[in-house]
């Protein structure tokens, strides 16, 4: 089960990966198509939330091989006067966010498109 | 089968308003916070400015318009080394690589000039826009530049540069968005190639923006006339010219300075409101674009540091080769401007078989380095000050809405232009009208209407001299070449393969009418009698060719000595301190090397230090018996061996000594007039304090604080140690290793936008007050380039910024040349002939351009 749970996390994440190379408006709009596939399932925004941030952060690792990364939290901190850490934090958060959410409301619409209430 | 619980109500409406809340900052700019979405976004977002910060090892691209292929290596300073066919070839590829390592630096400076940074910023740049719409700066480039014909190089070389800079924001990808554009939510505009002429204007505006017209009638107001020209004087008590005068040593003028006049705060304090309208446009783009280029100009000097002269300092020299230790001529230069990042300056060689080889610095927006070398030649400039900027008070029809203007008694008609500044997406901010006379601009002084004719306005081809400086084969034709060059004056210093070695102050001196012949006054403008009549020939200009003294050299200070030439060219010129430093050691050294010309730049002795050193501790010594403090300050001042260097622990007292010392000396040029907190209206050059200390009865001296008491100057002397030491002290504690020179003076390079982290500071200097590399208090100005170039047979020559090649922040190649800097050491500058003569080993990437079929 665990490992169904994981596997399936997975595969979203790469799908969300490839969203946002379209665009980052792609996430939450693959996010919320996810949360209405899975209206069914109870746990489709959290596991579209950590997708996100895994998604992201696949990115991220992925831009780390070809340059500084720390150095652009550093700078963007710098700048927004937070630390770097916080500079991924806020990334990931953002991420995760716009996804949990569209799928939360996508699923709902959903549900009561079919007349399964909330 | 059981249904899946539902969501509750409550968590779908939060879901759906955070939803909404993050789209919105994800998708919009908000509070001036850019879009968190395109910001953050792993791909396209700044996180790809990590993918960007390197380039490619190896690219093949292709320019269109581009006549034949184009190599491009970039060494492992990050400089390219450009291998054309043509010089237009050349400077497309130029143009191609400043645009991918400056574009953002480009777009700011020309929006500063066409006044449509609010577009880029926000409303926040409107005051500046109003103004450089109103000083007309890009309106006056732009009808100098459609006047160029079809095959001057002004036009050609700024088409193709534009081709190349074009080219690059064509194809860039998203992910190569320079930090800026994306914090600010914006997108790079086409360049065009009269942009070029916009930066030659900007630097016009740095350079050579005289308004000591404007600061006048406050001065005048508080001391009077007489005692203002003293102050204020045509000629530096000091002369130690441009020009050599056959002197082995600075002439000290010294006459004694008239008392001051009465006094009239109330006109003084309307004279200083009117000024400050002025002095808007270069502090307001010192707030938004680059703050210590615009207090550099001479227009701020009221707001100087009290402490001496602006710590502006250019420098360049040349030493003929039976002075040198190899016998091969040597150039120095170091052009001091305001320190930012990115710098104002991009190594760049462009090489283009038998008709163009150069090393230089360029300025990312024009096509040819203005201080450089090739394999005959060698140059640098310093900043000449001369008055090219005269303002005539015009008679107008209406004071409210002038139409017309009279010149002989009759009336003729404004210019009118009618500018429109706009904000963020277009939105009109203001529509504006602005009158010009045949003159220029008109600007608004109260009751006055006052025109101002200024040639940087004039609009030339700024290209062609320097590719004539660029192609020449000697210092004569050098020389020839800079004929043509007309604004912002320079000190072209150069020195050749042949060992010839020459300087030249060159600019287009305007010669006044005989009943107006001081540009450093307001001129009646009702008579075309007062206008200017023509200009200075290049035989006339301040100039020197092979001087039997066996060398040159130029420091900002008077070009020419008024006893050699009286004719007027400026006033107020900066104190000699430097030159007069920088001719000592050159005086005194008969095998210079190029690392004693490195070492030169960073000099840590002020020549000043040697006048006023010894008068502050002969006054404090006098009185060090009955007064503890005085005799604590004499101590430790006599312990100071007069260098300026970072451990020093004395230094530091004697400059707040000086500081205070000019404060209290010119008390009558401070205003409080209207219950306004107390202005000091202008501070006159060090030279002129140096000039009074030899009246040590001059009513100058009294304190104006306190009225039974009449001071003389050992006594302000006294007063300035004590206060020194006090201040001091409550700043750093007792004397000890807070004292240290180091910890008070610091260099700034602050980033283009003012961001703080995009800015370096606390960046360790040598030097200060008149030293040959003076700091100045902000640490905003500085020697923003380095260059020494040995002319054998084979050129030698280094160099180093304060910056890097990138002006990509997250770059390493953004700051990494600011610790050598720094240090003071100089790197080596490679200049091979072809391509393959620059090794693998030190190549970093390389660019082959292919031209559209």
């Amino acid at each position: 089960m665990t490992r169904r749970i994981a596997l399936r996390t997975l595969l979203v994440s790469l799908a969300f990966a490839a969203a946002t190379v379209i665009g980052w408006w792609a996430l939450p709009v693959s996010a919320a198509a996810f949360g209405a596939m899975t209206s069914r399932d109870r746990s489709g925004p959290i596991v579209a939330g950590i997708a996100a941030m895994i998604a992201w952060s696949g990115l991220l690792l992925y831009d780390a091989a070809f340059g500084p990364v720390g150095t652009v939290a550093a700078t963007l901190g710098g700048i927004l006067q937070i630390r770097p850490i916080a500079v991924y934090m806020l990334t990931l958060a953002f991420a995760g966010l716009v996804a949990l959410c569209a799928a939360i409301v996508a699923r709902s619409a959903a549900r009561l498109t079919r007349g399964d209430g909330l | 089968m059981t249904r899946p619980r539902s969501t509750p109500a409550v968590t779908v409406v939060l879901a759906t308003i955070v939803l909404v809340g993050t789209l919105y900052v994800g998708g919009r700019s908000v509070a001036g916070a850019p879009a968190l979405g395109p910001l953050l976004d792993p791909v396209r977002g700044v996180w790809a400015l990590a993918r960007t910060s390197t380039p490619p090892r190896a690219a093949e691209l292709v320019i269109p318009g581009l006549g034949s292929d184009v190599d491009v290596r970039f060494d492992e300073r990050g400089v390219p080394h450009i291998f054309a066919h043509t010089v237009a070839d050349a400077v497309r590829a130029l143009g191609y690589v400043h645009a991918r390592d400056r574009l953002f630096q480009m777009e700011l400076q020309t929006r500063a000039v066409a006044g449509t940074l609010a577009e880029l910023v926000g409303d926040r740049a409107f005051p500046v826009d109003r103004e450089a719409r109103a000083q007309g700066l890009a309106d006056a480039a732009m009808r100098g530049y459609e006047r160029l014909g079809a095959t001057a190089p002004g036009r050609i070389l700024t088409e193709a540069y534009a081709d190349g800079v074009n080219a690059y924001v064509a194809g860039m990808t998203a992910a190569e968005l320079p930090l800026e554009f994306r914090l600010l939510g914006a997108r790079p505009q086409a360049w065009k190639s009269e942009y070029t002429a916009f930066l030659f204007a900007r630097m016009g505006l740095t350079l050579a923006y005289s308004s000591g017209e404007l600061r006048r009638p406050a001065v005048e107001a508080l001391i009077g006339r007489t005692a203002a020209d003293a102050l204020f004087p045509v000629n530096n008590p000091i002369q130690e010219p441009i020009q050599p005068n056959g002197q082995r040593a600075p002439r000290l003028d010294w006459k004694p300075i008239p008392p001051p006049g009465p006094s009239n705060p109330a006109a003084a304090m309307t004279a200083l409101a009117e000024r400050d309208a002025h002095a808007r446009f270069v502090a307001a783009i010192g707030g938004v674009v680059d703050a210590g280029m615009a207090r550099a100009s001479h227009l701020t000097a009221a707001d100087r540091d009290q402490t001496d002269d602006v710590a502006v300092g250019s420098n360049n020299w040349a030493v003929a080769p039976p002075r040198t230790a190899a016998g091969r001529a040597l150039l120095a230069g170091d052009p001091h401007l305001a320190l930012t990042l990115p710098s104002i300056w991009y190594e760049a060689h462009l090489v283009v078989a038998d008709s163009l080889d150069v090393y230089g610095v360029t300025i990312p927006g024009a096509p040819i380095p203005p201080i450089g070398f090739n394999r005959d030649v060698a140059w640098s400039v310093t900043n000449t000050g001369a008055d090219v900027a005269d303002y005539f008070l015009e008679a107008v029809d209406d004071v409210a809405r002038p139409r017309r203007y009279s010149v002989d008694g009759e009336w003729r008609p404004l210019r009118e232009r009618v500018e429109v500044v706009r904000g963020k997406g277009g939105r009109v901010i203001a529509v504006d009208t602005v009158l010009e006379t045949h003159r220029g601009p008109m600007l608004r002084n109260g009751a006055n209407w006052i025109s101002r004719r200024w040639t940087v306005t004039d609009g030339y081809d700024a290209v062609a001299p320097f590719l004539g400086a660029a192609t020449s084969t000697s210092v004569r034709e050098l020389l020839a070449a800079t004929d043509a060059f007309l604004a912002p004056a320079q000190n072209f210093v150069s020195a050749d393969r042949g060992g010839h070695i020459a300087l030249r102050s060159t600019g287009r001196f305007p010669v006044r009418a005989r009943s107006a012949n001081r540009g450093d006054v307001l001129i009646d403008g009702s008579a075309s009698a007062n206008d200017w009549t023509s200009w200075w020939t290049p035989a006339e200009y301040p100039q020197a060719y092979d001087p039997p003294q066996g060398f040159v050299a130029s420091a900002n200070q008077q070009p020419k000595d008024p006893r050699v030439d009286p004719r007027y060219l400026g006033w107020d010129w900066p104190s000699p301190w430097r030159a007069m430093r920088i001719n000592q050691m050159l005086r005194e050294d008969s095998a210079v090397t190029p690392d004693k010309m490195r070492r030169m730049q960073t000099d840590p002795v002020s020549a000043q230090t040697a006048h006023f050193l010894p008068a502050f501790i002969a006054a404090a010594n006098a009185a060090a018996d009955r007064d503890p403090v005085l005799k604590q300050a004499a101590e430790v001042l006599s312990a100071w061996d007069g260098r300026l260097v970072g451990e020093n622990t004395q230094s530091v007292l004697y400059d707040a000594a000086l500081g205070e010392l000019a404060a209290r000396t010119w008390d009558e040029l401070v205003v409080t007039a209207g219950g306004e907190r107390p202005r000091r209206v202008d501070t006159p050059q060090s030279a002129i304090l140096l000039q009074l200390m030899q009246e040590p009865d001059s009513p100058w001296w009294d304190d104006r604080a306190t009225p039974n008491v009449r001071e003389r100057r050992d006594d302000i002397l006294r007063a300035s140690v004590t206060a020194a030491w006090q201040r001091v002290v409550a700043r750093l504690g007792p004397p000890g290793p807070n004292w240290r020179w180091g910890a008070s003076r610091h260099a700034l390079a602050r980033h283009l936008l003012g961001i703080a982290a995009l800015s370096r500071d606390s960046i360790p200097v040598t030097g200060g007050p008149g030293s040959v590399a003076p700091s100045s208090g902000d640490g905003n100005h500085s020697a923003s380039w380095r260059m020494v170039v040995e002319l054998g047979d084979e050129v030698r020559a280094w160099g180093i910024y304060p910056g890097g090649q990138s002006g990509n922040p997250v770059s390493r190649r953004y700051d990494e040349f600011i610790g050598r800097w720094s240090a003071g050491t100089l790197d080596t500058l490679r200049f091979p002939r072809r391509a393959d003569e620059l090794d693998l080993g030190v190549t970093s990437s390389t660019i082959r351009f292919r031209g559209v079929p």
